[in-house]
């Protein structure tokens, strides 16, 4: 015989079938161990899982297609308030406070300036411009503050402290 | 493959109707008794594993989910644990010089033959010297003539790893029976 037909023969092997109907109805008669109520728990948990792994695949792909852009969303800076033209001014003048800071770097130096007199705002402007650069020039020479300094210059010589010169200069 | 009447009992039993259940047994308890009996070589082990197979698909009818395959598929892998669990609690009594004579599970119809008889107890003696998953390729292809996608399932391998497993199986059968014995 064939070994593959002597397999086949193990096919005939049945069980007694007084132990089969014995042992169906014992079966059948025993109480299943899965309760309605866990069954009720179960499968929440079920749809929670579910629910669950839905929004986190819809949060990545909203992050893959690049449609959501977190910083934009999230961040509690508000971009579009800002405005470039005032920031740039804005800017401009936190400069001009740090070069007007310079200014009193000479004016402590010079002592000899501060404890003395000055006998003109001519001079005065002088010196100030000498210490401002061009930038204090400019100030300076506007029509204005050259008429003022002339016309001061020609009337009485008054006797001013760099401060007080500062202050006109400043008017 | 699965048919509509299987479907709808599964369907049934899942639902806990213990009849739909109890048809499912009377359809599939023969080949599970059988796959055991081969493996375990005594007929009332046999008979005691089959019992809790039936009992625990019984509890756990519930959870069964369907997924196309044969409900076949699922008792034939609670069978297989509880193959293993039993040589595990029982490691030193399956020697096959321990088991009963009077208890062989050579079918009645091939007791008359005795030429036939000893052939099978041969074989059989055979196939439990092989390592457990090449007896469940054997029984489960060459004695129930289980689909090759079916055993697949079963025993949780590829299609071609359940064919190399037969190929090695029958090898191996093959060369502990002795080429004199059993012809191919």
């Amino acid at each position: 015989m064939k070994l593959y037909d002597t397999l086949k023969q193990f096919k005939k092997i049945q069980p007694d079938a007084e132990f089969s109907q014995r042992t169906r109805t014992e079966i059948l008669l025993s109480p299943q161990n899965m309760r309605p109520t866990m069954r009720g728990v179960f499968a929440f948990l079920h749809v929670l899982e579910t629910g669950v792994a839905v929004v986190l695949a819809g949060f990545f792909i909203l992050i893959l297609t690049g449609s959501f852009s977190p910083t934009r969303s999230i961040s509690p800076i508000q971009y579009s308030v800002i405005d470039p033209q005032g920031l740039h001014a804005e800017a401009q003048a936190i400069d001009m406070q740090i070069q007007l800071a310079d200014v009193e770097y000479p004016q402590t130096t010079s002592t000899a300036m501060t404890g003395s007199t000055v006998t003109s705002t001519a001079s005065l402007t002088k010196v100030f411009a000498a210490a401002l650069g061009t930038q204090a020039t400019s100030s300076v020479s506007t029509p204005a503050a050259t008429t003022q300094s002339t016309s001061t210059a020609s009337t009485t010589p008054t006797t001013l402290t760099v401060d007080q010169a500062l202050q006109q200069l400043s008017n | 493959m699965i048919d509509g009447e299987e479907e709808k009992l599964i369907r049934s039993a899942v639902g806990g109707d213990s009849s739909a259940f109890g048809s499912l047994y009377d359809r599939y308890q023969p080949a599970i008794y059988r796959f055991i009996v081969v493996k375990v070589g005594s007929r009332e082990e046999a008979e005691d594993i089959t019992h809790h197979v039936f009992l625990s698909a019984w509890q756990k009818v519930r959870t069964y989910k369907h997924r196309g395959h044969p409900f076949s598929s699922w008792l034939y892998q609670i069978a297989r644990n509880m193959v293993i669990d039993h040589y595990r609690s029982k490691k030193d009594d399956v020697s096959l010089d321990k088991l009963d004579p009077e208890s062989s599970i050579i079918p009645a119809v091939a007791q008359s033959d005795l030429s036939i008889k000893l052939q099978l107890e041969k074989v059989h003696r055979a196939i439990q010297k092989l390592k457990p998953d090449y007896q469940d390729v054997i029984i489960l292809r060459f004695v129930e003539d289980l689909p090759l996608k079916e055993t697949a399932v079963i025993l949780k391998k590829s299609e071609g790893a359940v064919k190399l497993a037969q190929h090695r199986a029958i090898m191996e059968l093959k060369k502990k029976l002795g080429d004199e014995t059993v012809e191919d």
